[in-house]
């Protein structure tokens, strides 16, 4: 997989966030997320965390607290989750994990992988996370896993 | 990281491998040392290697492991496929359920396009031309696997002989942070090979 667990399910919930709220300061209750999504509700802390550390979202305890987008989702793209969640390794580590591959010695993919990664950022970068959550309204996608998914 | 560690450990030793002359055996102990990887997570990797057909393993004295095939033979998607299936060049890149059959997701189309040239990429590269590029002869290695690195470490399995010093084993490839895992991807099932 391109991208890890914790990070497609951190993209699934910012989409939830985004699909609910529309907007930066709104917070949405992480159990119903959870719940919503067939996330386990420990699982998806953790990921919530990584992406309020990254200054994606902000939570607030209580009652009425849970996690809202610190800006505007149309501002944020799909590559601000990616690289919250999974670092920047995809887009910087040689493909085939080669000792020592690296612009100046490169492995024999190198290049095409350099290549096929750029397209990577830029898909991730093509959408706003707010366009994407307005995409998946109207495609009516449904976001929440299978029950039966392996949650961790 | 985009494959699992046994994934790149696999075309790692597939590397080393198509190194030596065809249809030699190579004893796994040695492939353990020269690449720096324990001997049982080797094993493993192995075991799995033979089972999807592309290294054949011989037990006894003399035994060992060889490419089942010409080292051109066997692409960098053959080994993907082994070690971490073909998910990467069907699934939906958000994981979104039901994307492609029902409706498409936000990036489908994108990543159709993209998930094709890598697929390209990955078929179009064998071992044979890993092994070859005159860049990478010299640095194929892994770092040691759970064991100390300086001159006191030896593989898990090793016996009492000690690192070859030459510059196969001094990259400066620095490893993730943890071990990898045994692997739920490995199954001990007969041990192919005692050398």
């Amino acid at each position: 997989m391109i991208l890890s667990k914790a990070c497609t399910y951190g993209i699934l919930a910012a989409l939830y966030v985004a699909k609910e709220t529309g907007k930066a300061g709104v917070f949405v209750s992480i159990r119903e997320m959870s719940e919503d999504l067939n996330i386990s509700f420990h699982f998806l802390t953790k990921i919530l965390q990584k992406l309020t550390s990254a200054g994606v979202l902000k939570s607030m305890k209580g009652p009425k607290g849970g996690v809202a987008f610190t800006r505007d989702p149309h501002e944020l793209t799909i590559l601000d989750v990616v690289l919250a969640i999974d670092g920047r390794e995809i887009f910087t580590e040689c493909v085939l994990g080669l000792p020592g591959c690296g612009n100046e010695k490169p492995c024999p993919i190198h290049e095409y992988w350099a290549e096929a990664r750029e397209e990577l950022r830029e898909m991730f970068q093509s959408k706003t996370l707010g366009e994407t959550a307005h995409d998946v309204k109207e495609l009516k996608l449904r976001l929440s896993l299978p029950k039966e998914a392996d949650n961790l | 990281m985009m494959f699992s560690k046994s994934c790149i450990y696999g075309i790692q030793s597939a590397i080393y491998l198509a190194g030596k002359s065809y249809g030699h055996l190579v004893p796994i102990r040695q492939i353990s040392r020269e690449l720096d990887m324990s001997f049982h997570y080797l094993t493993k990797i192995l075991q799995r290697m033979a089972r999807h057909g592309l290294i054949i393993s011989m037990r006894g004295q003399k035994g060992g492991v060889k490419l089942a095939r010409p080292a051109d033979d066997i692409t960098v998607k053959d080994l993907i496929e082994a070690f971490d299936g073909l998910v990467l060049f069907y699934s939906c890149v958000l994981g979104l359920p039901g994307c492609g059959t029902m409706a498409k997701c936000p990036l489908h189309d994108q990543w159709c396009c993209v998930r094709e040239h890598l697929d390209d990429l990955f078929t179009g590269v064998s071992i044979h031309d890993l092994r070859n590029s005159p860049r990478l002869r010299h640095r194929i290695g892994v770092p040691e696997i759970g064991v100390s690195t300086d001159g006191t470490g030896k593989s898990a399995g090793s016996p009492g002989d000690g690192l070859p010093d030459d510059d196969t084993l001094t990259d400066t490839y620095s490893p993730p942070d943890k071990d990898p895992p045994p692997g739920d991807d490995c199954l001990p099932d007969n041990n192919p090979g005692n050398d």
